[in-house]
């Protein structure tokens, strides 16, 4: 892997105030990091923050960064099951002149403007289609619930109420993807 | 003591016995010392974001053993950095304006 170009941008992501996006390298190399990208004004999204896991592989540049909704998102192009992302520059239309940033900000760009013919979650996109109210409703609802940063903190700390351990407790909501209960049934076991 | 006095005295004669006269230098060699860079636009490889006057990434040298070339799109890779992609690619496209990508040839380069 290009070492030195991640470490070049990851520093110039964390200098970047104003895009709303942020990265942070997760473990001891390289190669998994999280980012987080803000619901964009005037969507269903606003307000919500959203946690992205961000995998690089050896030959990135080259490849595109393996990229996944932590945070549970209720869009025609991201899997309402596991957070798989339909993005084609994520796919076929990569080229190594893109960059973890610009991935992001194309994530951020696809919250404004889903293409629901072509999905990732045909039930999200279906509802989208012939539903709208009700779409907007539920997108409104799961970015309250799973990626408002209140809703988070406010688990965590009642997790933590509940006598486990920090470490524990935000590694359960994470896999989790920030939801609550099946959080606290992941650490009752 | 005594030393140190004879020579401040030898050093005042000499001084006062050669009046002052044009400098002259003779030279009798001398070494050249150029510098070059590539006027590729941009200042860094749109790949490896390392600058053109540095090398890629698969390089140990800037310079020859990191050449620098142009697509007919006018955009500029190392030659490590645009190989290892189009070979990676079965469409060959520039990875900047996603162009067909051909080689700019160096007499052409030659702006």
């Amino acid at each position: 892997m290009d070492l030195s170009r991640v470490q070049k941008e990851i520093r110039e992501i964390s200098q970047d105030k104003a895009s709303g996006i942020s990265v942070r390298v997760l473990g001891e190399d390289l190669t998994r990091l999280e980012g987080t990208l803000k619901g964009p004004k005037d969507t269903v999204y606003e307000g919500g923050i959203f946690v992205v896991d961000i995998e690089i592989k050896g030959v990135y540049p080259f490849e595109p960064p393996k990229m996944r909704f932590k945070s549970k998102i209720w869009h025609p192009n991201v899997s309402s099951q596991n957070g798989a992302i339909c993005l084609d520059i994520l796919k076929d239309q990569w080229s190594p002149a893109l960059t973890i940033k610009t991935a992001l900000l194309s994530l951020q760009a696809l919250l404004c403007s889903p293409e629901p013919n072509d999905p990732q979650d045909a039930v999200v996109a279906k509802q989208y289609l012939n539903d709208m109210p009700l779409f907007e409703q539920t997108a409104r609802h799961w970015t309250r619930t799973y990626a408002s940063e209140t809703a988070s903190q406010k688990n965590l700390k009642q997790l933590l109420e509940m006598g486990f351990s920090e470490e524990d407790a935000s590694t359960a909501l994470d896999n989790a993807g920030g939801d609550l209960n099946t959080a606290l049934a992941a650490l009752l076991g | 003591m005594m030393m140190d006095t004879t020579t401040t005295a030898r050093t005042t004669e000499a001084e006062a016995a050669a009046p002052p006269r044009a400098f002259k230098v003779k030279v009798k060699h001398w070494r050249t010392l150029a510098s070059w860079s590539w006027n590729a636009g941009d200042d860094v490889c749109g790949i490896c974001r390392n600058p053109f006057d540095g090398c890629s990434p698969e390089a140990k040298y800037p310079g020859d053993d990191s050449p620098v070339v142009w697509g007919t799109c006018r955009h500029a890779f190392h030659l490590q950095c645009i190989t290892q992609w189009l070979s990676s690619q079965t469409e060959q496209r520039c990875p900047i304006c996603r162009q067909n990508w051909e080689f700019k040839s160096a007499m052409e380069t030659d702006e």
